[in-house]
């Protein structure tokens, strides 16, 4: 099956698979210097294997896609599947170059990453963890399959959506960055995800016998201990190192 | 000794799905912790350690370009050491409780050694992509695969690696608590249940600085609402 359009030969289903397999490996050999370069050309290659079949013209692909690159590793699918169609287009004479790809690549790259950081970083990923502390607190082990499943069914489905939308759209696909339904999602996430986390917290600093003992008292110290220190901007590192040599004395004293 | 195989392949992969990739999350402290108890046959230790070493990390986020300490084999090398310590001194519960502090602490000094090693891995990589290009420029198609592998492959390395490391530097830490006077003992293991404290503010601290102030005091009342219910139902 192929995605029809008015190009001459379009990139298969199995090739599409290939590249969202690949995708999940996009930060493979991330480095200080080019970033995602080598992930992404090894991400897009079946794409190219498909679409470039003279040598010079799949040297001159590999080169291409060896330039910097840095995106959220989340929503690459949406690049690679935006450039696939874009050198298709290029094979074509469709009216892009090899400037094109490679400003489109930069631009689309750094929106991407700022979107899908805050999408999947700083939303998904502790609201999917709230769900599996909870749940783990409640139901032991199986926490850690609430947590995956909260994760990974989301990623997964997006990742090919994206990959899909982002072939379809070449480089109209700013469209779908702009997604009117990515912001409300966030929202949720983020409120639902503080009101849990926060019920889950008093839940286990009462935990402990479920009653008001010198226990719940200590634990509460090192709760506003470890909520004033970070505030005055001292590194993670030595608030623990702190709060564990203050748990050992209050350990002390309660003990 | 039977787990080490599957301790240090764990480790590997935790090591690798931290950034490298699938970054299905099986890395993060919940997941890794409980997979290590159900490895070690203490399943309740093993979730128990991993909401602890979660709630101190959860705002902490391997974003491609930020350095950030290594908490995810931190976790990792911590509660093995912790579980593998039990396992070969046959520590008892309270022994086992004791030395969960001191497992902690060793912990971020994995951290840190972690965050070093991945540095040098990144610059490395920058030099495989030199060499990469290079290959290219100079007329030739080079197997890229092979190149992403070795990058990859290089990650999972560290990660087993520090597994080999640390983990036995780790039980011995953890297997001196049995050595400590009984008093040192006690408050440890005090220690280990109030330290709850500090690593839930770590947590709510990453909501409170995205601005979550209502939504944190809104879902702190429902809690103590849920204890107070807990109370009376209790007694």
């Amino acid at each position: 099956m192929v995605f029809h359009g008015p190009d001459t030969r379009k990139l298969s289903w199995w090739t599409l698979v290939r590249v969202y397999l690949r995708s999940f490996f996009s930060q493979g050999s991330f480095s200080v210097t080019y970033r995602q370069n080598i992930g992404f050309a090894f991400c897009l290659e079946p794409a190219g294997q498909d679409i470039w079949r003279d040598m010079d013209e799949r040297r001159k692909f590999y080169l291409r896609h060896l330039e910097y690159y840095n995106g959220n590793p989340f929503m690459v699918t949406l690049v690679l599947g935006a450039v696939a169609r874009m050198e298709e287009r290029l094979r074509d004479g469709d009216g892009i170059s090899e400037t094109d790809i490679n400003r489109f690549k930069t631009a689309v790259g750094q929106a991407v990453g700022s979107v899908g950081d805050r999408l999947f970083w700083r939303t998904l990923r502790p609201f999917s963890l709230v769900l599996g502390l909870i749940a783990a607190y409640q139901l032991g082990v199986w926490g850690a399959l609430v947590f995956l499943m909260a994760f990974n069914i989301p990623v997964f489905w997006l990742k090919w959506y994206w990959l899909v939308r982002g072939y379809t759209l070449g480089p109209r696909v700013v469209i779908e960055i702009k997604n009117p339904r990515i912001d409300p999602a966030t929202r949720f996430m983020e409120t639902a995800g503080t009101v849990l986390l926060a019920l889950l917290s008093v839940g286990l600093l009462a935990a402990p016998g479920y009653r008001l003992s010198l226990v719940t008292a200590g634990a509460a110290a090192l709760f506003l201990l470890g909520f004033i220190l970070p505030r005055r901007r001292i590194p993670p590192s030595v608030v623990l190192i702190v709060s564990a040599v203050l748990a050992v004395f209050i350990g002390w004293i309660i003990t | 000794m039977d787990f080490w195989p599957v301790v240090i392949l764990l480790g590997g992969i935790v090591s690798m799905d931290t950034t490298a990739g699938p970054q299905v999350m099986v890395s993060e402290p919940l997941v890794s912790c409980t997979l290590l108890g159900v490895v070690f046959g203490m399943p309740e230790t093993g979730v128990l350690l991993g909401i602890l070493f979660q709630l101190l990390w959860l705002g902490y986020m391997p974003l491609g370009a930020v350095r950030f300490t290594d908490h995810d084999m931190a976790a990792f090398v911590a509660t093995a050491s912790l579980l593998a310590a039990v396992r070969v001194f046959g520590m008892d519960a309270r022994m086992a409780r004791a030395a969960v502090l001191p497992a902690m602490l060793f912990g971020i000094l994995v951290g840190a050694v972690g965050l070093r090693l991945t540095d040098y891995l990144r610059q490395w990589n920058g030099n495989l992509s030199d060499r990469v290009m290079e290959e290219f420029e100079s007329g030739g198609v080079t197997n890229i695969g092979r190149w992403h592998l070795l990058g990859m492959g290089m990650m999972f390395l560290k990660g087993a690696g520090m597994t080999i490391l640390f983990v036995p530097a780790g039980v011995v830490t953890c297997g001196l608590v049995r050595f400590l006077p009984f008093g040192v003992q006690q408050a440890l293991m005090g220690g280990s249940l109030v330290i709850l404290g500090a690593v839930s503010a770590s947590a709510l601290h990453f909501y409170w600085q995205n601005g979550k102030r209502r939504y944190l005091l809104l879902g702190a009342l429902g809690g103590v609402a849920w204890f107070f219910m807990a109370l009376i139902h209790g007694s």
